[in-house]
């Protein structure tokens, strides 16, 4: 397992260097850190030069992600213009905000997604099951922004007491103690959780109906075992590892940010800060957030990949 | 598929061992189609809104960038069904508009990357080799960094008209249909009736159009349906954001945008093109999964 391990991560590296390579290219492509520089020129020679030096524009395009990634390998993540500290220290401060929304939010759907999986499973094509993956179907259909636009007029407008959400107000995140920051994060978890409910729970019914028609479910049944044990002991754990994945790879993503949920509602998490590094432009922000969303990814999906042999014991590393 | 279904060209074809039409599976599918419920339910209301869409303008004495600051803010009414926004504009005519752009939109991304998706996919799924590595590859690289990352950094350049956001998003979303065409060709050309095909011998031609081709036809449509959903979503996220298409072309994400300062007094004039965008994603995933039950060969008619 081990050896499997180092393996995938160094045959990852290849891709991550790619794709970060692509990135940094198309950034510096679409972008222009000189923008408003350049139109008052004669004046501020002295900041057109010190941007120049810093984004080493007198090189080309193309290896100009190669400095980049140079100092990326000796530590160094750049200086974020936009927040004004080093990157890696705006990655910790805003990924601990995200981290704040995520962990909630996924926890809360992975338990509830599994519930319906089981439920709807348990009672296929009754009504209940019906309604479930009518609502999933719903869900599937929504729009990120939609939902959190809804969420804001249905709850937070209706009981500003209780959530006081102004829309597009910036700097409202409050975490000083539990209440406030119940308040100010109850509505993005709740966006986030609904979005990846829908994903998880449809998916999980598809699993758990698979296994809970198979023939040793019928053996376990006949032995007596109560149908509690059956469901969650036996049935569940074979349903679970085609979830894993998809456990992990809905984690990773709300890891890194959700770009929409944090801008409607404020919160200064990750996604937020990409948006501000995109509209400086800062490039070294970007790349920081986007190297950390990759390798969150990569990560995640090797822990489920693990994952898949602990829940199966028949597949085997090799 | 019951016998009595059978027309006797079909069982002629078959006793003779060879394969049946393609119509026949354009039929079958059709057949399978018009039984299921909610693709029947996606379909009419795909065409219910795409048709509001194109009529729906000239019922109205307005353009969609005509403006009049003397009727701003107005709720609805007769003359203005949606009301106006903030410059005196018709919502009812920019929401038609927007809708028009945004499935206009959808559909150039369906077709772009289908074809491409389709060509890639079955070139790395066919030679294998240095090809396919080469291809499966950028599809992962794609995998990797997250898509609205991507989708963000470029439309600041390319977004701002329909046409370049796009071809950008196509350039995002060829990988879906490529991974699922590679997939299929890759299973299909070991089967033994492509062995067969290519013992009598069949030139490649002839094995791709006539044996690969027609499998892959219904995981390329089912896969396509499904990402005019992801299109429209994507393209109005973005809109949302404020990165992807600008004004004054109205698409139904940018309307949203546009009043999004205004939900705190009438909720209705901002939810309402996010909910058009609801209704086509549902609409069309509906479709979508009767496509996939019909394309199934596994699947009976009911009747």
């Amino acid at each position: 397992m081990f050896a499997y391990s180092v393996r995938r991560i160094l045959s990852t590296i290849p891709l991550l260097v790619a794709a970060l390579y692509l990135v940094h290219v198309g950034v510096s492509f679409t972008t222009d850190p000189l923008g408003s520089l350049r139109l008052c020129l004669p004046r501020c020679q002295e900041g057109y030069d010190i941007v120049y030096e810093k984004y080493n524009l007198d090189v080309s395009i193309w290896l100009r992600p190669f400095t980049w990634m140079n100092n990326a390998l000796h530590g160094d993540f750049g200086f974020s213009e936009s927040f004004n500290m080093p990157v890696s220290e705006a990655l910790r401060e805003r990924g601990l905000n995200t981290l704040l929304l995520a962990t909630p939010a996924f926890v809360l759907a992975a338990v509830l997604g599994l519930m319906l999986a089981v439920y709807s499973a348990r009672r296929p094509y009754s009504i209940g099951d019906y309604a479930f993956t009518g609502l999933s179907f719903i869900g599937l259909a929504l729009p990120t922004f939609v939902l959190g636009l809804v969420l804001q007029v249905v709850l937070g407008v209706k009981f500003e007491k209780w959530f006081g959400v102004k829309p597009f107000v910036t700097g409202t995140m409050k975490r000083d103690s539990i209440g406030e920051y119940l308040s100010s994060a109850t509505l993005p978890i709740l966006t986030l959780c609904f979005v990846s409910i829908a994903d998880l729970s449809r998916f999980g019914r598809a699993a758990m109906l698979e296994v809970i028609n198979s023939d040793y479910i019928r053996t376990a049944r006949s032995k007596g075992i109560s149908e509690r044990r059956v469901i969650w002991r036996h049935a569940l754990r074979n349903a679970m590892i085609p979830l894993v994945t998809l456990w992990a790879l809905t984690f990773a993503a709300l890891l890194s940010g959700s770009v929409v949920t944090e801008s409607i509602f404020s919160w200064p998490g990750l996604g937020q800060a990409f948006l501000r590094a995109l509209g400086k432009p800062d490039l070294d922000l970007m790349m920081g957030i986007t190297i950390l969303g990759s390798v969150l990814a990569i990560t995640f999906n090797l822990i489920a990949d693990l994952l898949y042999g602990v829940l199966d014991p028949r597949i085997r590393y090799d | 598929m019951t016998d009595t279904a059978r027309t006797e060209a079909e069982e002629t074809t078959e006793r003779e061992g060879l394969s049946a039409a393609p119509s026949s599976l354009a039929r079958l599918t059709w057949r399978r189609l018009v039984h299921h419920k909610l693709a029947i339910v996606g379909a009419v209301g795909l065409m219910l809104i795409i048709a509001a869409f194109i009529v729906g303008p000239w019922f109205s004495d307005f353009a969609f960038d005509e403006r009049n600051v003397r009727e701003r803010l107005q709720g609805p009414s007769w003359k203005h069904p949606f009301g106006t926004d903030p410059i005196g504009r018709d919502l009812f005519v920019r929401t038609m508009m927007g809708g028009r752009y945004s499935i206009r939109i959808a559909s150039i991304v369906a077709v772009v990357s289908a074809v491409l998706g389709a060509l890639l996919g079955a070139i790395a799924g066919f030679f294998g080799k240095w090809v396919d590595t080469l291809i499966s590859q950028l599809i992962n690289v794609v995998l990797i960094v997250p898509s609205l990352i991507i989708l963000l950094i470029f439309s600041k350049r390319y977004g701002a008209a329909p046409l370049g956001i796009a071809l950008l998003l196509a350039a995002l979303l060829w990988t879906r249909i490529a991974r699922v065409v590679r997939g299929v060709v890759m299973q299909y050309k070991e089967q033994d009736f492509v062995q067969a095909a290519r013992a009598a011998g069949a030139s490649n031609t002839r094995i791709i159009f006539r044996h690969i081709v027609p499998n892959i036809v219904s995981a390329v449509v089912v896969e396509v349906s499904l990402l005019v959903g992801i299109a429209i979503v994507l393209e109005s996220t973005l809109s949302f954001l404020g990165l992807g298409v600008q004004r004054p072309i109205p698409t139904l994400g940018n309307l949203v945008y546009e009043e999004k300062g205004n939900i705190d007094n009438d909720p209705m004039r901002v939810l309402l093109p996010g909910l058009f965008v609801v209704a086509i994603v549902l609409c069309v995933n509906f479709l979508g999964d009767g496509l996939r039950d019909a394309l199934d060969p596994k699947t009976k008619v009911e009747s």
